[in-house]
């Protein structure tokens, strides 16, 4: 009687740990088709005019956001947000570009991105896009933006807001979603700097 | 009763008596608007709104000086971080003794068609329409969105 009940308690402990094993698995290759899917060629114009590529992010660190100037709310606290954590770096900051593509291209001129970014900061880099490259850089980041009319004739956009951190191969690394606090932030990009 | 029990039934009583007196009064606090940046023609207020009444109120439409028009705008973040910003029809309620908080991230009133861009330092007249209590004017102030700084 005794060793039955011993058998039966090896083998829901064996099925207990096949379970946990198989639910690590399954968790790793999730997480790896997301860094997968995220990152990829994309082609836009700088605020100051220069053509950058995911060639440019070979080689460096960087963070990518996107929004648009017409957004009165949350674009701006993103963009200080930015700007914050990176000075709070000091010069671990200057390692890692910084980018905010617009969702707008319509409206968003390289002229009008560029006196829109450093009125926020010097340590961001606004890229706009034409619809066709827009779309090619959403496709490769997994990016959602929508235009939402409006009744006045004018329109807002709907878009993803978490900041995209890619390492030093131009793969994804990790993301910082809205919800993160400043000491979360900083931390993921500490960790970028030192193992992307 | 205790002296902790009769401090309590007192301050309920004056608070009550002083609803009834001053029938529907509404306070604006902390008020603001944030200054846009160049070539933006489209600004967000925030502020605190309360109402010393007995039965709710409700925002319903709002005028801004040297702008075509003024609404009540919530930003929602929703699946897989998207954001969203959504015109709220029907205004906004304010509940009694319930400040209405609005805020950065959160709800804003939109200024769109600004003529002049608003520089931090100046002034925005708003008028603020709410169901019951009618037109409320108030001066907004401009200023810069507050630099982010580390939570202690
Ligand atoms: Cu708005």
């Amino acid at each position: 009687m005794r060793r039955r009940h011993l058998v039966q308690g090896i083998l829901a402990g064996l099925l207990v740990v096949a379970t946990v094993i198989g639910v690590m698995e399954l968790h790793r290759r999730q997480t790896e088709d997301v860094e997968a899917v995220i990152g990829g060629p994309f082609s836009m114009l700088a605020h100051d005019g220069a053509r950058v590529t995911h060639e440019d992010l070979t080689g460096r660190r960087s963070l990518l956001f996107f929004g648009f100037t017409y957004c009165p709310d949350i674009c701006p606290t993103t963009l200080l947000q930015v700007a914050a954590w990176l000075e709070a770096m000091e010069e671990k900051g200057d390692l890692i570009d910084a980018y905010f593509v617009t969702v707008d291209p319509e409206r968003d001129t390289v002229e009008r991105m560029a006196e829109y970014v450093t009125y926020f900061s010097d340590r961001i880099t606004g890229l706009v896009g034409t619809a066709d490259e827009l779309r090619q850089m959403a496709d490769s980041y997994r990016l959602y933006y929508a235009r939402i009319d409006l009744d006045d004739g004018s329109y807002t956009m709907d878009h993803t807001a978490a900041v995209y951190l890619m390492d030093a191969e131009g793969r994804f690394f990790d993301a910082i979603t809205m919800t993160a606090s400043f000491d979360e932030a900083v931390a993921k990009l500490t960790r970028l700097v030192e193992d992307g | 009763m205790t002296a902790a029990g009769r401090l309590a039934l007192a301050s309920i009583l004056l608070a009550t008596s002083a609803m009834a007196t001053d029938q529907h009064v509404i306070g604006i606090e902390e008020h603001w608007v944030a200054e846009p940046p160049p070539g933006v023609p489209v600004a967000a207020a925030y502020g605190v709104i309360t109402c010393r009444c007995i039965t709710s109120d409700r925002l319903i439409s709002v005028a801004a000086g040297g702008a075509s028009m003024g609404e009540f705008h919530a930003t929602t973040s929703g699946d897989g971080g998207v954001v969203a910003m959504r015109r709220l029809d029907d205004g906004i309620e304010i509940r009694p003794g319930v400040p209405l908080v609005l805020a950065p991230g959160g709800l804003h009133i939109m200024i769109t068609g600004l003529e002049e861009r608003p520089r931090a330092g100046g002034g925005i007249h708003v008028t603020l329409v709410f169901e019951r209590a009618g037109a409320v004017d108030v001066v907004f102030p401009v200023m810069a969105r507050p630099a982010v700084v580390a939570e202690e």
